[in-house]
């Protein structure tokens, strides 16, 4: 058989798949057959190498459960009866019939108890789309819609989508972030400009202010306590605020959340980066100060290939901290019931170490008369951490 | 092997390859047969999965007319990485506890 062949074949033959699935997997075998070709073997053989087609057929269906849905009403339907009976039933056509969708938006979520569905039909219809039919989801209905219009739920809110604030970066030597559930991104980018993009609606206040050479941004989370969920979103999207800096800022940048991650990567001469998190991660990448301090608690926190030329400090709790390529002359790593691992940039024989933990083996030998001093603290967890130069 | 561990195994054999650089399914292959033989077939689902774990990205280049999807290790993958070093760390201890017999120190 050639390649063609093959596929057409097996195309016929996964037929039953969802059609983006069914796509991949052609593509992934076309540009398999492809490669070998280009490194010398003839296609006949290339086909044949892949084994018997029927076989192959069988493993790729065994693998996906998730057929191409045949009658999505009934999938809805029965989905809506099994779990909460005909009044959702209505509940949901009710709420679809009076939502209209303009046509340039994606779609509209509706979030009832026990029901998702996504709607991606450009006229405002409804559709199941294969992978996310049915999933469970916290009691309490909660309406989020790209409208203007509130729910029938008094516990709803507006939704005003995501918003963009600029400065210009020229005079501004410190970021003050200070917000409450938001993901906090800072990235660089190639403008002389600051520019604040964060999703918004009617419970959130977003104050900005530029003050001594600071920008600050304060953000303030004002649902009522009944609708603090663990798992809202705006538009679809964990509430997020994300930064962007000239990738050649020299100032301090301070960013404070709540019960969200905070991921900065990519700045080289930053004077000082200073996070605070609780419950969620703090993934930094490819970054470079005099000063790093990071904290979060029962959430990892993560370094790669992060320098700071004075002190580096990573405090959280029951929960993990991993370097990858770490530099600095001052180290304080400190967490409980969690592993220390990773790799430090640098000669073991120049730190002062002082490296605990309990019930648990940690490869470094403590030791005095170093210029630079790492330590690193944890308990019931081991401490694995390598010098590399 | 344990079928369970020998999937985990492989994953994590697969993910260290593309760790070491960005790749595409024929290369991947070939970087990992030292270690392992993997069938094409077997790969795809290895690939597949990480990717939903949330280990990979991917991005397309074009290459000689055609479009080669490349795989790249994220953040969360390394942590996976480094997540099975600890564990083998720990199963060593185990291990050689064991062929001590359970002999203290």
């Amino acid at each position: 058989m050639n390649k063609e062949q093959f596929l057409k074949k097996l195309r016929r033959m996964i037929r039953a798949l969802p059609p983006d699935e069914l796509e991949r997997i052609l593509a992934y075998y076309r540009e398999m057959i492809e490669d070998k070709v280009e490194n010398g073997q003839a296609e006949e053989e290339a086909v044949d190498d892949l084994g018997d087609i029927r076989d192959l057929a069988r493993k790729i269906l065994s693998e996906n459960p998730n057929r191409r849905p045949k009658n999505i009403g009934k999938i809805v339907a029965i989905a809506v009866l099994s779990l909460f009976g005909v009044v959702l039933v209505a509940a949901i056509v009710g709420v679809a019939a009076f939502r209209r969708v303009p046509a340039e938006q994606k779609g509209t979520t509706v979030d009832l108890p026990g029901i998702h569905i996504h709607g991606t039909d450009s006229n405002g219809g409804f559709s199941a789309s294969g992978q996310d039919d049915v999933i469970v989801d916290l009691p309490g209905i909660h309406i989020d819609v790209n409208g203007a219009e509130n729910g029938k739920d008094a516990s709803a809110s507006e939704s005003f989508g995501t918003k963009t604030y600029t400065a210009k970066a020229d005079g501004i030597t410190a970021l003050s972030v200070s917000a409450e559930c938001k993901k906090v991104t800072v990235e660089p980018c190639d403008s002389d400009q600051i520019t604040v993009q964060y999703a918004t609606n009617s419970d959130q206040t977003y104050d900005f202010s530029v003050a001594g050479g600071t920008l600050t941004v304060k953000n303030t989370d004002n649902r009522s306590w009944n609708s603090l969920r663990s798992a809202w979103k705006i538009n679809g999207q964990a509430p997020f605020i994300t930064i962007r800096l000239p990738r050649k800022f020299a100032g301090a940048v301070s960013a404070e959340t709540t019960n969200s991650d905070i991921r900065i990567n990519g700045f080289q001469s930053l004077k000082s980066v200073a996070c605070r998190t609780t419950n969620s991660a703090i993934t930094i990448q490819d970054l470079s100060a005099q000063d790093l301090g990071f904290e979060t608690k029962n959430a990892a926190i993560n370094l790669q290939n992060v320098s700071a030329s004075q002190k580096l400090s990573a405090e959280t709790q029951n929960a993990q901290i991993g370097l990858e390529g770490v530099t600095s002359p001052d180290i304080s790593l400190n967490t409980t019931n969690a592993i220390i691992t990773g790799t430090i940039l640098g000669r073991e024989e120049d730190y002062t170490v002082s490296a605990h933990t309990t019930n648990a083996v940690s490869n470094l030998q403590n030791r005095t008369g170093g210029s630079k001093e790492l330590s690193i603290h944890t308990t019931n967890a081991i401490i694995s951490v390598n010098f590399e130069s | 092997m344990d079928t369970q561990m020998k999937k985990g195994l492989l994953d994590v054999c697969v993910l260290a390859v593309i760790a070491h650089s960005d790749s595409y399914g024929y290369q991947i292959i070939r970087d990992v047969s030292p270690c392992v033989k993997i069938s094409e077939s077997t790969l795809y689902p290895i690939l597949k999965r990480l990717q939903m774990g949330g280990c990979l990205t991917t991005y397309s280049v074009a290459h000689s007319g055609r479009l080669r999807k490349y795989y790249r290790i994220t953040p969360l993958g390394r942590e996976r990485l480094f997540a099975f070093r600890r564990e083998w760390e720990e199963m060593v201890r185990i291990h050689d506890f064991i062929l001590q017999e359970g002999k203290p120190g």
